[in-house]
């Protein structure tokens, strides 16, 4: 599993006040159950997990979840096309009014099967890609896992038109990122999200190996931003880090020292969590419960425990932003930022 | 731009440049530096220099912008063989902005 292509708050094309009216997000990780181990998931799925999301609580969740204000769901996991509900979510959400986004390992697609179905409900389909095909075998864990993502792309390539790659940036793999983006222009994708590894699940493991130094993330941005015009048009180019000065002229992306109003949640974030174990958390998954906005088996409806969250923890947050962003500020030497990733190792150390 | 390589060419020359050991933290700093300075709406449509890739001695950042937008930077000794200019050019809205290199040296500028 890698991140979506509607998880990347840290992305300079999010830089707008978090009050603008747009997608409001809910990543759902209906289970960790995944066909392979990949070494970086930052989420540590793999194909032992058995337990998921209750469809039903699923359904109640993103009914209310629209009254609330949000409009999209990325779906993630695990593998999505894994949950078992995965054809009936993706129809309900849709027939609500929400903009469904999947990210996937592309290797589940079958002619005729129900997975390809279910495409018809997802307006974006953010396909995993590693590098080049021995590399992506190699971190996928699996010997076969090329051939087979580019079989179900050449079946999802039938039945939508809106999808593209989301990539794991690594030390390894960004002298690839000119290959990777001729096979996504190749292929006719509209998206090529570049994520850097991040220090998260089995991630933590391949930093040593595999993480972007300083030096590398610098190399990355730029070649993203000669990629993002190269491809103008054709390919949105995404990466998942901001510069320091574009964060420093607008701290609400990164919602610091940013007074919001409202009563309702989608005033004041633009994107929550729902993981594996029904936890609802604000912005990114690995966010510390301790900012927890509520939990799918809590018996409680939304309104309810957002409102709860927007009276009660929303003060904390918003101070643990705020300290975030003046940690990043304060550090001339972090140039490059993935500010997210900050803030979920800061909510677990909440002053 | 006179003389432009190849998108191919330029593409080679960008990742042996961005690879070469002697590339160093503080040039990509203020490279990645002008790349965000750009703007939200601004971006480079091209970007790319003439000589030998790799040998990037020096890199003077010149923004041919109105300098409230942009601030001019300039780093590193000069070399007296031979000089690397980067240029990014805008107009004052930069929304089209071109980045070149310039090669020089002690007998002639390119």
């Amino acid at each position: 599993m890698s991140a979506s292509y509607q998880e990347n708050a840290t992305s300079e094309m999010n830089v707008a006040p978090v009050a603008d009216k747009g997608y409001r997000i809910i990543q759902i990780h209906p289970t960790l159950k995944c066909n392979l181990t990949c070494k970086h998931c930052y989420s540590g799925s793999a194909p032992q997990f058995k337990e998921e999301l209750s469809l039903t609580q699923l359904k109640t969740f993103l009914r209310e979840a629209w009254e609330e204000g949000f409009n999209a769901i990325a779906l993630s996991g695990g593998e999505p096309f894994i949950y078992s509900g995965i054809h009936e979510l993706l129809a309900y959400s849709k027939s609500i009014g929400y903009n469904n986004s999947v990210t996937t390992n592309g290797m589940l697609f079958k002619p005729g099967g129900k997975n390809l179905d279910a495409l018809q409900y997802v307006d974006l389909l953010a396909i995993s890609l590693d590098g080049e095909p021995e590399h992506h075998n190699y971190m996928r864990n699996a010997p076969k896992a090329f051939e087979r993502m580019e079989a179900g792309l050449e079946l999802v390539k039938d039945h939508m038109d809106a999808y593209g790659f989301i990539h794991t940036v690594t030390s390894k793999t960004f002298p690839s990122l000119l290959w990777m983006s001729d096979y996504a222009a190749h292929h006719k994708a509209k998206l090529l999200q570049l994520h850097p590894l991040e220090s998260s699940g089995r991630g933590i493991d391949m930093m040593d190996d595999l993480g972007l130094s300083p030096d590398d993330l610098h190399r990355v941005y730029i070649l993203a931003h000669y990629l993002k015009n190269k491809y103008d048009g054709q390919i949105l180019v995404e990466i998942d880090v901001i510069h320091r000065d574009i964060l420093e002229k607008n701290p609400a992306v990164a919602y610091a020292h940013t007074k919001t109003n409202g009563a309702k949640i989608t005033d004041h974030l633009r994107e929550i969590i729902v993981d594996e174990k029904g936890a609802l958390l604000p912005i990114s998954h690995g966010f510390s419960k301790f900012f927890q906005i509520g939990n799918l088996n809590d018996g409680l409806s939304f309104h309810a425990q957002s409102q709860a969250f927007v009276t009660d923890t929303l003060p904390a947050l918003q101070q643990m932003f705020d300290r975030t962003y003046n940690e990043i500020m304060e550090n001339e030497h972090l140039e490059l930022v993935n500010w997210a990733e900050i803030a979920v190792t800061n909510s677990h150390f909440p002053v | 731009m006179e003389n432009s390589m190849s998108t191919a060419d330029f593409e080679k020359a960008l990742i042996t440049t961005l690879t070469a050991d002697n590339f160093d933290k503080k040039q990509l700093s203020v490279l990645s530096k002008s790349v965000a300075s750009l703007g939200n709406s601004a971006y480079i449509i091209d970007w790319r220099w003439k000589g030998r890739p790799g040998f990037l001695d020096l890199i003077k950042v010149n923004y041919q912008v109105p300098i409230e937008q942009f601030k001019a930077e300039q780093f590193f000794k000069p070399n007296a063989a031979r000089e690397y200019r980067i240029i990014i050019k805008g107009t004052p809205v930069p929304r089209f902005v071109d980045i070149e290199a310039i090669v020089r040296n002690s007998n002639q500028e390119f």
